[in-house]
């Protein structure tokens, strides 16, 4: 697949297939701490499950796999920056909304643990309004 | 100022009109529409309601949804992400329909409006879930003041909601949040026996005295904590309706050390004692719930609504307890009662109206739906070849009681639908409760039910204390009593010596009150099974030709509608269809 000499030079593999590599590998042991401390905080696998997702395709599936090298360039292209892109939005609701996470962590409480198990909560500061949908 | 209330999109969609606060129209979808807990958009219901106003949709002042959407999207979202990846068979089956339609509501809602009347309405206003069961309580109820208790299944969050009605007012005071929910509590429980959600809850509650509650203290050491500050916390490790789609996991059928009964499979000891000891668990959560609303409010009466409410054992016992000196249940305490509430808050709520109260309550007797003329039911019985006869009221009465002494049983179609679950003597089939074998004849024969299911008596209201023990007014079925004299009345006695009484007042229901007057004389006991008029999986009939379908293609022996009484042993010429019921799909 001469066609994906093009790509290769953007992600620098015909330089140094070392080099690529050492790149993902820092993105996947950033992943990995994130997604890992997150999911114990939230007694979950999945975040971390989501990331290993994510690296084994980055990490694994190089422009070298027998995957790309039985298909047209723009597969490839296609695939990667898809790739990326996952990465990219896992990164940004992992990460960024640290309240949300917070906010999530504390719902779980309500779930699973709630240690006095009580339940009855204030609503007098509630509004009651008919405009909106929320 | 007129106001359409509308529910659907989840289960029994309603609609319910309004008009400077009184109610002129409510019904279910599902009467119209014939399928049982219809839940798409109340075309027909609103259709009936603008019909029975004489209106037309661009005269309505204001259209309300009982419900906002976005904050029930915010809860199942976010017990998608708590559970994850656990839920993700659950996931995969909303996400589809939430994303596709139901967080389009609005203008879903608008299309539909086009769609069935032409027109577009510029705005359409949103309820809360349990604001809406509220109003639809307190609002009708014959109540200056009082306190007021939802418990149902779940809205957005709440699940047990506590409010504070004083005149036109309505303020919110403590709630429970999902996932901690009685509803969903006893709608686990309703599966697990082998019966639907969201319809088989009376059927657990019926088969409750048949058993007894062995398992009432593993629920409440294993499954929920009930606390003295009336909140109860449910151990969500054992149910399934959070991260699945069946509402028990492994974990509740190793608890009690058997899997969920197979819908139509025989009911043994074993689910009896469950639906008994979760009965006993619920009968205290609510009164736990009752005495927390009594001491934060002071109030010496209670208004109810939600699923829950429609529970009459529970309701019983809190009357019998005697925490409130008065409690008014809302009839159409389920989701479709939603509709009603809806258009009632915007009206006192938002609008800040002035509320007149009825002391006698402004439900009407819950007599809201559509009636008939003359022609139509006269139409539908010549269309079936009907021998028929027309009777003045008077020998109406005396024919029909006459019927009934000779251990007959009767379809009664008599003036407007009810709204809600119950047939209130508006679409009922009634028949003589003194005979034994009355009660296997009508489940078996005219009902295709269940047969260990329980009928409910009528009884005019002075006559109340005469056969049962409990001293309130019962006009909506919503509580049960004790029968004073058990062997008097075998087919309407429950296995626990209770029964879930109606009261008929002359003045909400003329024509029953007068027939019980007839049947009483005829007989010296003034009391009558009534049940619902329809077969197993059919919505309550709606019609006239939903009538005379029923009436034809089971065993009843007469059919008293409006002014007209058609006798089967005159039409002996009418084929009946033995399959006609297999049309319907089992509840």
């Amino acid at each position: 697949m001469n066609n994906l000499s093009w790509i290769k030079n953007l992600y620098h593999y015909e330089d140094s297939a070392a080099h690529g590599n050492k790149e993902k590998f820092i993105i996947a042991f950033i992943s990995i701490i994130i997604a890992g401390t997150i999911s114990s905080k939230r007694h979950s696998v999945w975040p971390i499950g989501i990331c290993v997702f994510f690296i084994l395709l980055t990490y694994f599936l190089s422009p070298e796999h027998w995957f790309f090298k039985n298909m047209r360039y723009f597969v490839f292209v296609v695939f990667q920056t898809l790739n990326l892109l996952a990465l990219s939005l896992l990164f940004y609701f992992l990460i960024t909304p640290l309240a949300f996470i917070q906010k999530l962590s504390a719902k779980k409480n309500q779930f699973y643990k709630n240690d006095d198990r009580k339940t009855l909560e204030d609503s007098s500061h509630m509004k009651l309004e008919f405009e909106r949908l929320f | 100022m007129k106001i359409l209330g509308i529910s659907c999109y989840y289960h029994d969609s309603a609609a319910a009109l309004i008009e400077d606060g009184r109610i002129v129209a409510a019904a279910q979808e599902e009467r119209f529409s014939r399928i049982k807990g219809d839940e798409r958009f109340p075309a027909l219901a609103i259709k009936y309601c603008l019909e029975q106003a004489q209106i037309s949709i661009q005269d309505v002042d204001a259209i309300v949804f009982y419900e906002k959407p976005f904050l029930k999207f915010e809860r199942i979202l976010e017990t998608f992400l708590n559970t994850a990846p656990k839920g993700i068979k659950s996931f995969l089956t909303a996400m589809p329909v939430w994303l596709q339609k139901k967080l389009n509501q609005k203008s879903m809602l608008k299309k539909e409006f086009n769609k069935n009347f032409s027109f577009l309405p510029k705005k359409i206003y949103f309820s809360q879930h349990h604001l809406s069961h509220a109003a639809s309580t307190f609002f009708p109820s014959p109540y200056e003041k009082a306190a007021v208790l939802c418990i149902d299944g779940v809205g957005e969050w709440a699940t047990t909601s506590a409010w504070l009605g004083e005149g036109a007012d309505l303020k919110p005071i403590w709630e429970v949040k999902f996932p901690h929910s009685l509803g969903l509590l006893y709608a686990t429980f309703t599966y697990y026996c082998g019966f639907k959600i969201n319809s088989g809850e009376y059927k657990l509650m019926g088969l409750a005295p048949f058993g007894q509650p062995r398992f009432a203290d593993l629920i409440k050491e294993e499954l929920i904590t009930l606390n003295e500050d009336g909140s109860f916390w449910l151990d969500t490790s054992y149910f399934g309706y959070i991260d699945d789609l069946t509402s028990t996991n492994k974990k509740f059928e190793k608890l009690f050390g058997r899997g969920p009964r197979h819908p139509e499979d025989n009911m043994d000891d074993f689910y009896k004692d469950v639906a008994a000891s979760i009965q006993v668990v619920l009968n205290q959560a609510v009164l736990n719930l009752a005495k927390k609303i009594k001491v934060d409010t002071g109030v010496e009466n209670l208004c109810m609504a939600g699923g829950v409410a429609l529970n009459c054992v529970s309701n019983g016992l809190l009357a019998e307890k005697g925490i409130f000196k008065n409690i008014w249940i809302q009839p159409a305490s389920g989701d479709a009662g939603g509709a009603l509430g809806a258009a009632l808050a915007i009206y006192y709520l938002h609008y800040k109206k002035q509320r007149d109260i009825n002391p006698q309550d402004s439900m009407s007797g819950a007599y809201l739906g559509p009636t008939y003329q003359r022609q139509q039911i006269e139409k539908a019985l010549k269309k079936n070849n009907l021998i028929f006869s027309t009777k003045s009221e008077k020998d109406l009465l005396e024919k029909c009681s006459q019927l009934l002494s000779e251990n007959k049983i009767l379809g009664w179609f008599q003036g407007r639908m009810e709204y809600g679950p119950r047939a209130l003597g508006a679409r009922s089939i009634l028949a003589m409760a003194t005979d034994p074998k009355m009660k296997s004849i009508l489940n078996l024969k005219i009902k295709f039910r269940e047969s260990f299911r329980p009928f409910a008596p009528i009884v005019k209201d002075e006559d109340y204390e005469k056969y049962f023990s409990l001293n309130l007014k019962n006009e909506y079925m919503l509580f049960t009593s004790q029968v004073k004299n058990t062997s008097l009345m075998p087919a309407i006695t429950h296995m626990d010596f209770s029964a879930r009484v109606q009261t008929v007042s002359r003045y909400k229901n003329e024509r029953l009150h007068d027939l019980l007057t007839a049947f009483a004389d005829k007989t010296g006991h003034g009391v009558l099974i009534n049940t619902s008029f329809n077969v197993r999986g059919e919505p309550i009939v709606c019609t006239p030709e939903d009538a005379v379908a029923c009436f034809i293609n089971t065993d009843m022996d007469a059919l008293a509608i409006e002014d007209f009484i058609v006798i089967k042993e005159d039409n002996p010429h009418i084929r009946r269809n033995k399959r006609w019921h297999e049309q319907f799909k089992l509840d």
